[in-house]
């Protein structure tokens, strides 16, 4: 599938034993979904201008298709959120919305769903400010470890519990321009500690 | 990670009786270790050995069959590192 640019690219990373996996989705057939989800937009936003707020940098590509797929008028703005780090501390926005929504039909574009952690805390917070209507679509839905629930009223692609590089996500700021959807070979990546993200504080906790 | 995107959460506010002998007494129980009020779910995290793993699920099963209404997820210890892993490689951002 891999030509051009994008071939020459993939060479380079597994030469250099970065555990980029084969190719899960391909280009065409994300392609053609985005298109379609393109179709579903326009129709539960007609006669309105959506504005469509993707939060950086993993949506940036998926939001860039489903902008040019979308046969409506609509805008577009970003968000950044400071990422989780363990230690602690509360998240914080690191980038606002470059303008106000009272009144705006925002759908949030997200690339990967999992937890709904993200997803809803943008959701909460955007929903103080008075849109009209408030959606989310997302390229990938994971909803094996889901949190909280979330207006999620399209989703590109159902996907098993991977890891996913290329069409925009990245790992550790690697990989974000292979066009196709790949799986990463988790084996291959660095321990993951749990402690960051499992830590009962409660004073009674030890005894428990 | 509850804490940082502003969740709230109560450590094990809920014991579920399972079991009860003849005299009343409660002889079988499970608390799940986090109850989130605004999703009004339970969460269990497991990250012990097999055979401890096996007798925590049969206990969730009973808790799912003779409270039916409760929401309740169990999440391993593979669930554990998945998310750290993600969360950690900054997959998100």
């Amino acid at each position: 599938m891999a030509d051009g640019p994008s071939a020459a690219l993939l060479a380079r990373l597994r030469a250099a034993g970065q555990p980029i996996g084969e190719v899960y989705l391909a280009r065409d057939e994300i392609a053609r979904r985005v298109a379609e989800l393109g179709g579903e937009l326009a129709e539960a936003h007609a006669g309105r201008e959506p504005l469509l707020v993707a939060p950086l940098k993993s949506s940036a590509v998926f939001l860039a298709d489903l902008s040019r797929a979308l046969p409506l008028p609509h805008e577009l703005d970003f968000v950044e959120l400071a990422a989780y780090r363990g230690d602690a501390g509360a998240v914080r926005v690191l980038k606002d919305l470059d303008r106000a929504i009272e009144g705006r039909d925002v759908v949030l574009v997200e690339d990967v769903v999992d937890t709904g952690l993200t997803l809803n805390f943008l959701v909460r917070t955007l929903s103080l400010r008075g849109a009209r209507s408030l959606a989310a679509v997302t390229l990938l839905d994971r909803p094996y470890r889901r949190l909280v629930d979330v207006p999620l009223a399209h989703v590109g692609f159902t996907v098993p519990d991977e890891l996913f590089a290329g069409y925009g996500l990245g790992l550790d700021e690697r990989w974000r321009a292979l066009p196709d959807l790949h799986v990463v070979e988790a084996q291959e990546l660095p321990a993951a500690l749990t402690g960051d993200l499992y830590r009962p504080e409660r004073p009674d906790a030890a005894a428990a | 990670m509850l804490d940082f995107y502003g969740v709230p959460w109560d450590y094990e506010p809920t014991t579920f009786v399972l079991d009860r002998d003849e005299q009343g007494r409660v002889t079988s129980a499970f608390t799940p270790d986090f109850y989130l009020p605004d999703q009004d779910l339970y969460v269990e995290v497991t990250v012990m050995r097999q055979a401890l793993v096996t007798r925590k699920n049969r206990k969730l099963r009973e808790l799912c069959r003779l409270y039916p209404d409760v929401r309740v997820k169990l999440f391993y210890r593979r669930d554990i590192e998945r998310l750290a892993q993600r969360y950690r490689l900054r997959l998100a951002s």
